[in-house]
């Protein structure tokens, strides 16, 4: 009996300490997870005055193309400087102008993570496919001109050669998504605004440069010590305006708050006893269906953005 | 409908009536012209909300009031340079 009881104790050790490496190895595969990325660039925009030549025509309907690879832990704006080095040499001007990214003719929201953008914009389409999709690439178009500022938001802070400082804009919506996320988390946003200029940067700087280690010990003095007091995440459904972020404690009465809790009551027409699932929810560009029943607190903590929000594609099926 | 507040940083001009309602589907742009409006200015106008951070502009007002009400009043403070870094 003793043998019996030791070994069991032994194994929930091993398996306790299986779990927190496969926890580390998942982490890991998230924070390296990328898009393959084709940005193409059409010249007709530049071209409307004057006659065009039979070669320029031609031209129009062959766009320049820029290849990259790009974090799903990461934001469009940070690959600028690439892109316009790489497009420079076709439109010189391309420096000074606002740029801004389209896919299937919808303005791309740069303030979002470069992952959530995929799942939300393009997996409705590659979703049943899988197959075929993997090594595919997502398309998007690099637009010059009429910034669509209904859209998105404008790029407001400027270089001092005129340029549209990306950079600034982008920290500027980070960090307020930060203290929004903070705010959710630990019902202030004391925590990071009382984060040392040293950390700010370091944060701003591990953002930048896709540092995970740097990233997650400055990350760990904005979240809070022990429990959460509500938790900070994002319902979209792709195709529709729908974006739900409402209070939703880690546990009620005293029982831990899953995802199907949150999908039943903010979405019953698609979740739920009465109608069945006919939707999926994607989490990170995965069937999230496997977590619904699993705590919310833990698959925020493992699956959560750079903005400490989790993101959360719900997907009808067909 | 829901309650807004609208509350002046600094030396920006306040606004003849602070309280307002508004229908809860709107979402932030929608304030921030407002506001734009209000203090007949086309500069960009910066509002905040819990005097720490900007919500996005298409977040709904409906979804913020929930999160980040104070005493049934969404509280919204604005200002046209940047206020809390």
């Amino acid at each position: 009996m003793a043998g019996k009881g030791e070994s069991a104790g032994h194994n929930r050790v091993v398996s306790l300490v299986s779990a927190a490496s496969e926890l580390i190895e998942i982490k890991a595969r998230l924070w390296n997870g990328y898009i393959n990325v084709r940005i193409l660039l059409y010249d007709y925009e530049d071209n409307e005055s004057g006659p065009r030549s039979e070669n320029a025509r031609e031209n129009t309907k062959k766009p320049k193309e820029f290849l990259c690879r790009i974090y799903r832990f990461s934001y469009l704006t940070l690959q600028l400087p690439n892109i316009i080095q790489y497009f420079q040499d076709f439109q010189p001007e391309l420096a000074q102008r606002q740029l801004w990214f389209e896919y299937e003719g919808v303005p791309v929201k740069w303030n979002l993570p470069v992952g959530f953008l995929y799942d939300f914009l393009h997996l409705p389409s590659v979703v049943g496919d899988i197959e075929g999709s993997s090594g595919r690439s997502w398309t998007l178009v690099l637009r010059t001109q009429e910034y669509p500022s209904e859209y998105i938001i404008p790029f407001i802070y400027k270089n001092h050669d005129s340029a549209p400082d990306y950079d600034r804009c982008l920290k500027e919506v980070i960090v307020n998504q930060l203290k929004q996320s903070s705010f959710v988390l630990n019902g202030n946003s004391r925590s990071i605004m009382s984060l040392s200029e040293t950390n700010s940067a370091k944060l701003w700087n591990s953002i930048k440069t896709h540092n995970l280690p740097v990233y997650e010990s400055v990350n760990k003095k904005i979240l809070p010590k022990d429990r959460a007091q509500r938790l900070p995440i994002k319902i979209y459904i792709p195709g529709t305006a729908t974006i739900i972020q409402a209070p939703i404690s880690p546990t009620k009465e005293d029982k831990t708050t899953s995802l199907r809790d949150v999908l039943e009551t903010h979405l019953p027409h698609l979740f739920g006893p009465k109608n069945g699932n006919i939707a999926v929810p994607y989490i990170q560009g995965v069937d999230a269906g496997s977590l619904l029943d699993e705590s919310l607190q833990t698959t925020w903590e493992i699956f959560k953005h750079l903005d400490n929000f989790l993101y959360i594609v719900v997907i009808p099926k067909n | 409908k829901i309650t807004i507040r609208f509350v002046p940083i600094g030396s920006t001009p306040r606004i003849t009536s602070a309280v307002f309602t508004i229908s809860s589907n709107q979402t932030v742009s929608t304030l921030t012209k407002f506001l734009g409006k209000m203090l007949k200015t086309k500069e960009h106008v910066y509002v905040y909300i819990q005097n720490s951070f900007q919500p996005n502009p298409d977040e709904k007002l409906n979804d913020l009031y929930h999160l980040f009400k104070t005493n049934n009043e969404l509280i919204v403070s604005y200002c046209q340079s940047v206020a809390f870094g």
